[in-house]
This record gives structure tokens, C-alpha cells and sequence, in this order.
């Protein structure tokens, strides 16, 4: 199904959370988040706690390993195929809302990064070049880039399409930023369409994927004050699936937000982490003094999240414009 | 029209700079006369220096500058913005709103226009493939969208171009001033300034602020300032701070202390962060090295050195 033709249908689609109950929750997630840093004991003057999507993830998997990637002192591994295939749907989903085209995927995608200065992905691509990797991951971006142009050509312009949105909340006084990059923005206050969130996706559908887009959509609803209408995953090959944004989607947010921040504040703390195996040990940091991981099977890698997660400390509530 | 503020801030400056400087980086009688010299001995002192927590590293800052996407899309969206702005009827309508519909045939129409760019900002877009710009043209549509989400209603806004660097010399000093500042607006009480940024810290936010006031009024000895906005995207919000006494000395004294670091780089002490794993000095100091729990040296990876923030820093004065 084409994007656009999933979009018409939402036209009539009204936002169902008041700005009271925006309001109302966002009070109760900040006297939360400020009592359970009060008891956490991370120290204040550390700065504050940050909570981006890509780590609330990473927790779900493994705390040790979350741990691990934020004590490292030296660059992560270098993406895997399946990563860059993720960061290639995203380039490729942003050149044809904006360029309206794809040429040729390879080309394209290069051409992206150069663009972005991302020197890391296209030494990873000239490494593959020739050997298996490298058709496995052509072959890869040649169906991504096929989807992509058949489900988001042709998106009205009335619905202002934005790509890697960030959206950044502060907490507790500031002492805690949450934080997550949106995929593709739709429509919204400030235009005459529904406001929609869309979370992009490369790999297989999962159920924490269904959660992360409730997150998108919480952290949306935070900054514009008013929650997008609708938050959707989109799989290439795939209609995109919605649900209509309610006070009991946000507050689903906002109870794995606060989980995740019980968490990671117990960890920054000094709690020791717990350590649970998965097909995410195939690219673990620690895996080789870690004596509950399965043994190495050459397994691939996933997605590692948004990478720059921007962040910010929202203080002072403006409502007048400039 | 020059203000009583803007002499006193003016003097406070030229009194902090004497003291640390004496007669380095001075013009005039015993400084360098010619313009070649004068490019060579100059100061530049760029707002996000100023935020350089560890003062060793803001002592030699890292000359990294590269053209990709997030360190050109705010040059690129201000083209955008004055087409939009100037786009608009003369007299708007009640309840106008620039319309972000219209961002992406803006953007294409500003890639068609290469008279209004800056000369080396429109060949890096040149040196680009298709795609590449496709890519650059979703960077910009997403920050000038956040943008007008914040001040979209605002009609007279002169929104700064981007071939026009906010720099000022100091008087008397090869010393520049260089400011982040993306729009102003005339009004009664004087001018506004308007900030776009990600800055994260209050004091941060506080200091950019104050810079661009220091360079747009004790400097250039502009007419009053009013008021400055930050305006913040990616958490929605608008933060004004009004221009007092307080704010200009915070800047003056962070400009001073800035130069102070620079001039005698040596006497810079570190202070090791968990970003000294990005710092470009990280191979060759210890404090770093020892924070990080590693031997001088072998943590410097790719990361090393990079920029962690999205400050235009050519627009700022880096090429002088
Ligand atoms: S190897 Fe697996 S179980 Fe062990 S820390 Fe890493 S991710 Fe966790
Ligand atoms: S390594 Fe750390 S302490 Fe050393 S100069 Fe860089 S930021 Fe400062």
C-alpha cells in the first residue's frame, strides 16, 4: 500500500487526547522521574540522567551490555550489514520524500553518505566490495530501495514530510533528558493535515518495536504540546501499521519510560547489572569475559539505534512566538 | 546611536583584554599593520568556544571543519527561510503562518538560485551527487520545519544571511567576535535577536545569548538590543532572555577568560569529561587518557576529535 493512500485515509483523523491530559501526564511522568532519582542516588552534580530510545532498547536486551557500551572508551564495532541496511532505508526514505526519486540504490545510498560525512559506513561498504558481505548487502538495498520508492512516492506535500525529527523532553528539573530521533514526521499542529509518526524499520516485525513507536509518540505529544494523531511502524513491503494515539497509548509510554529510568538510574548508581543472553551477544562489547553468553556463532547484528540522538534541556515554557 | 551599555560593556571588554592579552593580538602602533598579518594574528572567538567546558582543549581548538550535512543545514535553511519570509504578502492576513507545505519546492528553488549562496557553501552542494543533495535537502526541511513550528507566525523577521558572518573586530585588537544568530526583528523597544540552537546546559543557552547581544551591540556599536530568543526545535520551546547588565558580563567575562586560555595555551589545565574519548587532544594528554582508564593514545578512534555539535563554525569566522 502506497503511503499516500494510507495517509488519505487519516484525513479525518482528529486528535483524542485533551491538552488537560497531555498536561496532567506530563506532571505525573515529571514527579515520577524526580522521585525515583531522588532514590537512586546518582549524584546531581554528574549532570543529568539521560534516557535516549536506543538505550531504553539496549536495556531491554541486556544491562550489562548497556552498561558496557556507555563505559567504552573506544568506537563500537563497526556496523554490520543488517545496521547499515537500517541506516540505507532511512537515507533512502528521506531522498524520496524530499528528492522524489531513487536512482540506483548503491549509488544512492553512497552518495547519502558522503553527503553526511559518514566516513565510517562507506569504509564498512569498500571493505565488502567483491566478497560475500558486499553482494548480501547490494542485494539487500536493491529490495529496500524497491520497496521504498513503491510505498512513499508520491506523499502530498500538504502533509509537509520531515525526516529524522528529533524530539528531546527534560525532567525532574532537568535532570533527566529523554530523547529519540522520529523517523518521518507527517502532518502536525503547524499544518492543515493530523499530526503522524512514523518509525521506519528494516528487519523483522518485533513487539518492543510497537512500544518504541508509543515512545516517539509520547516524546512528539511532549515537545508540540499536542499529540500526533496517529504513530505507525512501516515495514518495506508492507501497509503501514497505525493506532490511533489515546491518553492509555501514552500512558503506556510513560510506564516503560519510567521503568526504563528506574533502571538506568539504579545502574548509574552502582547497581550491579544483570546480564541475559541473546541473539544480541553476537555483537556485545564484553562478550568474551562474559560467562553467560552463548558461544559465538557468527550471528548478525541488528539495529544499534539512532546513532546521534541529539540532546537538549528544554527549560522555559515560551507560548507567545518570537 | 550608541548606549550607555553598550560603552560600558565596550570598556569592560577593552579593560579584560588588555589585561590578558597586553600587546598580543593588538592593532595599530606595535601590532601587524598589513592585512595579511592582521588575518594571521587574528583572534577569532566563536560563541560555541565559549562553551568549551574543559579549558585545555578550548585553549587549541580543534580545526576539524568539514561541509556534510549537519554542519551545513542551517546556512542552507536561512536561504530558505528569507525566500519563504519574503515569499509572503506584504500585508498578511490575520492568523498567517508561513506554510511548511511549502518547504520542499522552497528548498528545490533555493538549490536553483546560486546567486544567493555563500561561494565555497555552494560548491561543496555542487561537488555533490543527486542523491547527496536529496540527502542535504531532508536535513534542511527538517530544521527549517522546526524552525517555523516555533516562530512560524512571526512576519517581520529579517532572517540573517548566511554569506554575512556575525563577526566583529574588537576595537584596537586583531581579536573577532563571531556570534550564532539567526534572525532579528525591529520593534518599539529596541531590537530582538532570534538563537536557533541545540545547546543543552542554562548557562550554555546563557552564554550564546549574551555572545551574540556583545557582538550585535558593544561591539558594533548597533543600536539596543532588547531581547533574545533562544528557539529550541527539538524540545519545542522558546526561551527569552532579557538583555541586562548581568548578561553582557557574562559574555564580556567569558570572552576574556577565552583569551586568556588561548593566548597561553601551556597554562590551560584539563578537565577530563567522559567527551574527552571524542577530544582531538586525547593522544597526547594524560588526564584525558588516565579518566578514560587507557594509555595515552590508543583510544583515539574515529570518534576521536570529531565535532559533537552542530555549530556552523565556517559561518562562525573558522576560515580566517
Ligand atoms: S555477552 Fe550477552 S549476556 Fe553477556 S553481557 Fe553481552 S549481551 Fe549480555
Ligand atoms: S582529553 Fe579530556 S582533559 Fe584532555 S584536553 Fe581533551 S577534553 Fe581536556
Amino acid at each position: 500500500m502506497r503511503v499516500n493512500d494510507w495517509l488519505v485515509e487519516l484525513l479525518s483523523s482528529e486528535p483524542q487526547v485533551r491538552r488537560e491530559e497531555l498536561s496532567e501526564l506530563r506532571d505525573a511522568i515529571d514527579a515520577e522521574a524526580t522521585s525515583l532519582l531522588d532514590a537512586s542516588g546518582v549524584p546531581v552534580d554528574d549532570g543529568p540522567v539521560v534516557v535516549s530510545k536506543s538505550r531504553l532498547a539496549q536495556l531491554d536486551r541486556c544491562e550489562r551490555s548497556t552498561v558496557a557500551s556507555w563505559e567504552a572508551t573506544t568506537p563500537p564495532e563497526p556496523p554490520s550489514v543488517s545496521a547499515l541496511a537500517g541506516r540505507a532505508l532511512d537515507h533512502f526514505v528521506a531522498q524520496v520524500l524530499v528528492g522524489g526519486r531513487l536512482r540506483e540504490s548503491s549509488h544512492d545510498l553512497r552518495a547519502a553518505l558522503v553527503a553526511h560525512g559518514d566516513h565510517e559506513a562507506l569504509g564498512r561498504i569498500d571493505e565488502w566490495e567483491g566478497g560475500d558481505d558486499g553482494v548480501e548487502f547490494d542485494r539487500c538495498i536493491d529490495g529496500l530501495a524497491a520497496a521504498v520508492l513503491d510505498a512513499w512516492t508520491g506523499v502530498d506535500p500538504s502533509w509537509a514530510p520531515r525526516t529524522q525529527v528529533p524530539a528531546v523532553t527534560a525532567l525532574a528539573g532537568g535532570r533527566l533528558r529523554v530523547s529519540g530521533v522520529v523517523d518521518v514526521e507527517l502532518g502536525g499542529p503547524h499544518t492543515t493535515r493530523p499530526g503522524v509518526v512514523v518509525e521506519v524499520k528494516s528487519g523483522a516485525a518485533a513487539a518492543s518495536h510497537r512500544h518504541e513507536t508509543y515512545l516517539y509518540g509520547l516524546l512528539v505529544a511532549l515537545r508540540d504540546g499536542t499529540a500526533p494523531a496517529v504513530v505507525a511502524q512501516w515495514y518495506p513491503g508492507t501497509a503501514p501499521a497505525g493506532v490511533a494515539v489515546t491518553i492509555g497509548v501514552l500512558e503506556a509510554a510513560a510506564e516503560r519510560l519510567l521503568a526504563g529510568v528506574r533502571q538506568w538510574s539504579r545502574l548509574l548508581a552502582g547497581a550491579p547489572p544483570s546480564a541475559s543472553p541473546g541473539v544480541w551477544c553476537g555483537w556485545c562489547r564484553v562478550q568474551e569475559d562474559c560467562d553467560v553468553a552463548p558461544v559465538a556463532d557468527g550471528g548478525k547484528a541488528v539495529a544499534v539505534g539512532d546513532g546521534d540522538e541529539a540532546e537538549y534541556t528544554p527549560e522555559v515554557e515560551g507560548e507567545q512566538p518570537w | 546611536m550608541v548606549s550607555s551599555a553598550a560603552t560600558r560593556v565596550a570598556a569592560r571588554l577593552e579593560a579584560g583584554l588588555d589585561e590578558v592579552l597586553g600587546d598580543a593580538h593588538r592593532r595599530g602602533p606595535g601590532g601587524p599593520g598589513r592585512s595579511a598579518d592582521l588575518r594571521r594574528d587574528r583572534l577569532v572567538i566563536r560563541s560555541h568556544d565559549l562553551l568549551e567546558p574543559c579549558p585545555r582543549r578550548a585553549s587549541r581548538p580543534a580545526d576539524d571543519y568539514e561541509d556534510r550535512v549537519v554542519t551545513t543545514r542551517r546556512r542552507v535553511g536561512l536561504l530558505v527561510l528569507r525566500r519563504l519570509w519574503g515569499e509572503a504578502p506584504p500585508v498578511p492576513p490575520r492568523g498567517w503562518r508561513v506554510d511548511p507545505g511549502a518547504l520542499g519546492p522552497t528548498v528545490r528553488a533555493v538549490f536553483d538560485t546560486p546567486d544567493v549562496w555563500p561561494l565555497q557553501l555552494w560548491e561543496w552542494t555542487r561537488s555533490l551527487d543527486q542523491a547527496g543533495r536529496a540527502a542535504l535537502a531532508a536535513g534542511v526541511v527538517t530544521w527549517c520545519d522546526g524552525v517555523i513550528r516555533l516562530v512560524g507566525t512571526a512576519r517581520d523577521v529579517s532572517w540573517c544571511d548566511p554569506s554575512l558572518p556575525i563577526r566583529r573586530d574588537v576595537p584596537g585588537r586583531a581579536v573577532g567576535l563571531a556570534a550564532t544568530l539567526d534572525a532579528t526583528r525591529r520593534t518599539m523597544e529596541g531590537e530582538r535577536l532570534l538563537v536557533v540552537t541545540g545547546a543543552a546546559s542554562p548557562t550554555a543557552r546563557r552564554v550564546l545569548a549574551g555572545q551574540a547581544v556583545l557582538v550585535r551591540t558593544a561591539v558594533a556599536r548597533r543600536d539596543r538590543v532588547a531581547r533574545v530568543t533562544l528557539a529550541m526545535p527539538p524540545s519545542g520551546q522558546l526561551e527569552h532572555h532579557v538583555v541586562d547588565d548581568a548578561l553582557l558580563d557574562l559574555a564580556v567575562d567569558r570572552v576574556v577568560e577565552h583569551a586568556a586560555l588561548r593566548v597561553r595555551p601551556d597554562d590551560a589545565p584539563p578537565r577530563p569529561s567522559r567527551s574527552c574519548v571524542h577530544c582531538h587532544l586525547l593522544d597526547e594528554c594524560d588526564a584525558g587518557s588516565e579518566h578514560l582508564g587507557c594509555r595515552p593514545g590508543v583510544v583515539a578512534g574515529p570518534a576521536a576529535g570529531r565535532p559533537v555539535d552542530d555549530q556552523d563554525r565556517r559561518h562562525q569566522g573558522t576560515s580566517t
